[in-house]
């Protein structure tokens, strides 16, 4: 009804909501890429098993652990999120390289553009920082552990623990 | 048609949803001046790409300036806008298409140099384009193109829940309460959201059950395509969705509020 109006109205208008609606479908369908501002909204449509166990992380400040529930959802993502994306972003950054290099001008592996230049060191000062703003309070130890939950048997279980060296 | 008023009302809305949302941002240290970003996490987006071909990104990452010039922008391109389309100046075109694409550039830098995901932006990327008409006719007919996008997206997140297989995985959205709280339920203190939260991962039935009820009102958006009878159950429907998601997931869709809006203003309509 409304496409049929649109003809008779604007063509130029009718293509623009053709050539949106298509390359929604299509980039939906094909399933991977996205071409931004065409975006899958598949979010949470994947089998998820509450036996996978989960990432989480615990940090230590000023020696005693962080609690989230004393920061916005907001805030808990800068502190949360921010970390998961940090290590996860070499191997992404890669990854997407590796697979849109095709559709792209040439660019080399250490290109800035595509690829992050910080090392640990930069990363664990603005994490600081990061903490120091949000909780108003200096910070005179900071430790990060990286672990593994589950939900089993009505109960949290953690599976394993380990020490992120780069903010000793 | 919607008349006028209403199509300035509609505006006006939009323009106070990326106020509020820019107050969020503030208040939680996520606005690039407050978030001061310094590393990439690339996303496999072929448009978003070329914009970091352009290194802007980097500019962002090393520049005070440019992280503040952003995030006013952000503020005030919209209310610019509004305001030069209820004055009826011929500029308003001109700053709706300027607004859309920078909204579309400052949610690709959020989503590769902050936590939060380019979808989240939609509404603002596509209701600039609404104002881009002289007349009421082409402003009604751009209002609907909106609210038809609206609707797709929204049913294509039900089409991807049964393609994808999510649907039928009897521990779906217990997997997703327990993936979105696991910091939360492991190092916090107990209180009434852990509590339900672990009440929900104890009682799958329920639990699967919001997931599927969400399911169907995604799906029930399709009515939408179909006939403008029904755009107030819609809007209810996707009001609750939102709200759920913010309370339950803790994911903030308020932004798409502009959008939604289409559903409560379209049955504004006056009969010639």
């Amino acid at each position: 009804m409304l496409l049929r109006q649109l003809y008779r109205y604007n063509k130029w208008l009718f293509i623009f909501t053709i050539t949106w609606l298509c390359a929604f479908v299509f980039l939906n369908v094909k399933w991977g890429m996205v071409a931004s501002p065409i975006y899958q909204y598949g979010m949470f449509s994947e089998p998820l098993s509450i036996q996978t166990p989960r990432t989480a992380y615990r940090i230590h400040i000023n020696d005693s652990i962080l609690n989230p529930l004393s920061l916005s959802f907001a805030e808990r993502d800068v502190l949360y999120v921010s970390l998961d994306k940090y290590i996860a972003s070499a191997h992404q950054n890669k990854k997407v390289a590796n697979a849109l290099r095709p559709f792209l001008p040439a660019f080399n592996d250490d290109d800035p553009r595509f690829f992050n230049s910080i090392n640990d060191a930069s990363f664990n000062n603005w994490y600081r920082n990061k903490i120091e703003n949000i909780l108003g309070k200096s910070i005179h130890t900071l430790e990060v552990f990286q672990e593994q939950w589950n939900w089993q048997n009505n109960a949290l279980k953690l599976h394993s623990s380990n020490k992120l060296a780069y903010f000793d | 048609m919607i008349d006028d008023k209403n199509i300035r009302r509609f505006a006006i809305l939009y323009a106070s949803c990326t106020l509020i949302f820019f107050i969020w941002l503030t208040i939680n240290n996520l606005t690039f001046t407050s978030y001061e970003p310094v590393f990439l996490t690339n996303q496999m987006d072929i448009t978003g790409n070329y914009i970091l071909y352009s290194g802007i990104h980097i500019w962002v990452m090393k520049s005070a300036f440019a992280r503040i010039i952003l995030d006013a922008l952000f503020v005030v391109l919209p209310w610019l806008l509004v305001g030069m389309f209820i004055l009826r100046k011929k500029v308003h075109i001109l700053l709706a298409i300027t607004t859309s694409c920078f909204s579309l550039i400052y949610a690709w830098l959020f989503s590769v140099l902050s936590v939060i995901s380019i979808e989240v932006f939609t509404a603002f990327i596509f209701t600039p384009l609404v104002f881009t008409s002289l007349n009421l006719k082409g402003l009604n007919f751009r209002f609907y193109i909106l609210r038809f996008i609206f609707l797709v997206i929204f049913f294509s997140t039900a089409i991807w829940k049964i393609r994808a297989g999510g649907l039928l995985n009897a521990d779906q959205m217990q997997a997703i309460l327990f993936r979105q709280h696991t910091a939360a339920l492991a190092y916090g203190t107990e209180n009434t959201f852990t509590q339900l939260i672990k009440y929900l991962l104890n009682h799958p039935t329920l639990a699967q059950s919001l997931f599927w009820l969400a399911t169907i009102a995604e799906g029930l958006m399709v009515i939408g395509l179909i006939t403008r009878k029904y755009d107030r159950m819609l809007l209810l429907l996707a009001i609750l969705f939102v709200v759920l998601d913010y309370t339950l997931m803790e994911i903030n869709y308020f932004t798409w509020i502009p959008m939604i809006a289409t559903l409560y203003f379209s049955k504004k309509e006056k009969i010639a």
